[in-house]
């Protein structure tokens, strides 16, 4: 059990240094949350060297707090950019009306707003009136069509 | 070790499954690849617990050997949803085909925005979180308790405004 609590001790440093460097501003929350995972890993790592811990020990602490990592990043990044969890909050102040959720998800404000996030990121670019891939951006968007074909997006039911 | 190693062998012919099933599209949905990996995920939980009551296994090895399940589906989905395509992934599709006027692709994104949010609000119904009463979206029951933790998390991690 010394592994698994181990593990426990590590997550809860991991969610706690996250929160308070997210209200501090030290750093964007995925960036923030990198930063809290080495120091609660490298605690972890210490921990169990100090404790003397096997190296099963050792292997299973540090593959329960990858789990739980992964699953509260998984969490809260679903949280972060999610329509869905999104309307979930909103719904839960007060009944959202349909129109009030147009505004706010209003569909020519969002395109413009990911399309400058695009362009300020290095993704694309504006030449000869028209908006083109960058380098960068079509390095992605091989990055992108390779993972559709491996997960077979566009194969037809 | 025998538990993590088992994991491992399970996740790897479960991955050589979806690759065979691929083609067929019958794993394009959110809801049949969420159960692709469920089903599985609680099949190696009861196996687990059995190795555990015959005594086959440690409580530890048995919750590592659980964690590489996960960390693998985990992972798995995150790349699958990525990949399925949110505003950049479609911005960078469009683009890859030829450059467009500024107009035509904000066009493009203005619809798949639309698009995305239909599609939303319908799965929240179908999933009974969310009730429509005339122009009006309000909460169920279950749709309250999702709505805590998605508050607890953006608490967490002091978020605000909209996503």
């Amino acid at each position: 059990m010394t592994a698994i609590l181990a593990a426990a001790v590590a997550t809860s440093v991991l969610i706690a240094a996250h929160a308070t460097m997210c209200r501090l501003s030290v750093l964007p929350s995925i960036p923030a949350f990198l930063l809290a995972g080495v120091i609660a890993g490298g605690g972890l790592g210490f921990g169990l060297y100090g404790l003397g811990a096997s190296l099963g020990d050792v292997v299973v602490a540090f593959l329960v707090f990858a789990f739980a990592s992964e699953l509260y990043l998984f969490a809260f990044t679903a949280v972060l950019g999610s329509i869905s969890a999104n309307i979930l909050a909103l719904a839960a102040a007060k009944p959202l009306s349909i129109r009030e959720l147009g505004e706010i998800y209003n569909g020519a404000t969002m395109a413009a707003l990911r399309l400058e996030r695009a362009r300020s990121a290095g993704l694309v670019r504006s030449a000869a009136g028209n908006l083109e891939l960058t380098p960068r951006g079509r390095l992605l968007a091989g990055v992108f069509s390779w993972l559709r074909d491996l997960f077979g997006h566009d194969a037809e039911p | 070790m025998s538990g993590i190693l088992a994991a491992v062998a399970w996740c790897g012919v479960h991955f050589v499954i979806f690759l065979v099933q691929r083609g067929t599209g019958a794993l394009n949905r959110e809801r049949a690849i969420f159960l692709f990996h469920a089903i599985p995920f609680a099949l190696f939980l009861m196996l687990l617990v059995a190795a555990l009551a015959a005594g086959w296994l440690s409580f530890d090895h048995a919750a590592g050997a659980l964690s590489v399940h996960g960390i693998y589906s985990l992972t798995f989905l995150e790349f699958w949803s990525l990949a399925q395509g949110g505003y950049t992934v479609s911005l960078l599709r469009l683009l890859l085909a030829g450059p467009m006027t500024e107009a035509a692709v904000l066009h493009e994104l203005r619809l798949i925005g639309e698009k995305k949010r239909q599609d939303r609000l319908l799965a929240l119904q179908d999933r009974n979180l969310i009730r429509r009463i005339d122009d009006s979206v309000v909460l169920t029951k279950r749709g309250r308790f999702a709505a805590r933790v998605v508050l607890l998390l953006r608490w967490l991690a002091n978020m605000r405004g909209a996503g």
